[in-house]
């Protein structure tokens, strides 16, 4: 319902004709109201400061009308895309032109992902130079402890000594890296009797033995079927100038020390000791080295302690043939 | 007394939007964040169509009380310049005072009458009043907004 309708039989006030100033001013009342209105105004101060202020509230509307967008403003709202949309957009036309071309390389980056993931090289550790020790095969000098399951070690025959450096697979086995070797160091003596996995030593026995049962390296080398040891003696006329040239051959060709003694320890003043090991390719070079200085024999022996695969032991006697007296040839 | 313009051009809602939160914050950024806002909601139901400003102002009063609230960071990476030219005689402070100082229904009305140039109808409707209501609104924000010119 229009204002000036529900007032249309009032007299009008100051107040009443105030509010009626939007309408007066827009033209939306009856000639009647409007004269009246026209009137009132005429003799009241406050409602022609009214009205002149509604004309003046009104101009500053119609100018604040005239406030006009950016271009800028305009086209980012009319084309505004969120961050996400403009992403999958991307990505959409990528894989459109291009995915194609890229299909090799997204499968063989899954695939060897898979293969990572499969063979996990980060949990093996790296191959590492160690030191293989001389273990026995046989465990009759093992005496498992009544309680337990570590067998107890009883005293060996032989000197424990540390084989030479070679390169092999590094298992959770009896095994010492090089730098903690020693001149005599203890060698594990203990055989853990394990009857599904053997120590990597027991594993590089065999496979000496299986070079040993092929023909090709039993004529190049002695049998390394078992463990065994080159037993030698040699008679020399100068004893003291020969003993150190052996015992300098013995290191040039590789040789290290095996027992308790140093090499070429003199156990009389007449004999000296060698208990070495020597690669097994510079055996021959060592048995016409020996040769030169008189005959040389030397016989195999079995023994309980397996050398590493391409590794023998020697023990050489050296005597004085001025002297005919003999001695126990180990120490 | 007529309305200024009509926005019944196809962007006349992007225009509408714009304007009316920008003139109920004076914050650029904050304006075109609820501007996206509307605009969207706008789209979502389908009421872009210029008959259907009633209910773009449905819309704009849902938003404005979020208005403070909202910034878009989209702002900066869209909009490199002013957002709006003002006229070279407008006062804008005098608006910003009658925003602070006035009643919020009278600014609103003066806002979407004679600023946006809604029909009485359409903001009657939209609003849920009646249009005796919105012209009374309007008479009284326009003299309060008169007022302040004055000093």
């Amino acid at each position: 319902m229009n204002p000036e309708q529900e007032v249309r039989q009032k007299k009008l006030t100051k107040f009443l004709c105030q509010e009626l100033l939007y309408e007066f001013a827009n033209g939306g009342l009856n000639p009647q109201r409007e004269k009246e209105m026209r009137e009132y105004i005429a003799g009241c101060r406050d409602s022609q400061r009214e009205f002149e202020r509604l004309k003046r509230g009104h101009a500053f509307a119609m100018r604040a009308s005239g406030v006009r967008m950016s271009r800028a403003l305009n086209e980012a709202l009319l084309n505004f895309e969120p961050q996400w949309q403009k992403q999958l957009r991307g990505w959409t036309l990528w894989s459109s032109q291009r995915g194609w071309k890229a299909m090799p390389y997204i499968v063989l980056s899954l695939t060897l992902l898979a293969g990572l993931f499969v063979a996990k090289p980060w949990q093996k550790s790296e191959p590492a130079d160690v030191m293989l020790a001389e273990q026995l095969k046989t465990d009759t000098n093992i005496v498992a402890p009544p309680t337990g399951n570590q067998p107890i070690p009883v005293a060996q025959p032989e000197p424990q000594v540390a084989a030479p450096v070679v390169s092999a697979n590094p298992q959770p086995a009896p095994v010492m890296p090089a730098s903690q070797t020693s001149p005599t160091p203890a060698i594990p003596s203990v055989v853990k009797k394990e009857p599904v996995s053997e120590p990597p030593v027991t594993a590089a026995a065999k496979s000496a033995e299986v070079n040993a049962n092929d023909p090709a390296t039993t004529t190049t080398a002695p049998a390394t079927s078992r463990g065994y040891i080159m037993r030698g003696e040699i008679g020399v006329g100068q004893f003291s100038k020969t003993w150190p040239q052996i015992r300098d051959k013995i290191i040039s060709l590789g040789g290290k020390v095996a027992g308790n003694v140093e090499l070429g320890w003199l156990r009389r003043p007449d004999q000296s000791y060698f208990h070495f090991s020597v690669p097994e390719t510079k055996y021959a070079e060592l048995e016409s080295f020996l040769a030169t200085f008189g005959p040389v024999r030397f016989d195999r022996e079995k023994h309980p302690r397996v050398m590493p695969e391409g590794q023998i032991r020697i023990i050489l006697t050296v005597k004085d043939t001025n002297t005919n007296e003999s001695a126990p040839e180990t120490p | 007394m007529a309305s200024a313009h009509e926005p019944d051009s196809s962007d006349a809602v992007v225009e509408t939007a714009a304007k009316y939160f920008y003139f109920s914050s004076l914050s650029e950024q904050s304006s075109f964040a609820a501007s996206l806002k509307a605009l969207t909601d706008l789209k979502h139901k389908g009421w872009l169509g210029p008959e259907n400003k009633s209910r773009w102002i449905q819309v704009l009063s849902k938003w404005k009380p979020r208005l403070r609230s909202l910034r878009s960071k989209a702002w900066v990476a869209s909009v490199k310049e002013a957002g709006f030219i003002l006229p070279p005689d407008l006062d804008i402070n005098v608006w910003m005072s009658f925003l602070s100082n006035g009643e919020p229904t009278e600014v609103e009305a003066v806002l979407l009458s004679k600023i946006l140039g809604f029909s009485d109808d359409d903001i009657a409707e939209g609003l849920g009043v009646t249009p005796g209501t919105v012209r009374y609104r309007v008479g009284r924000g326009l003299r309060h907004l008169g007022g302040y010119l004055e000093s």
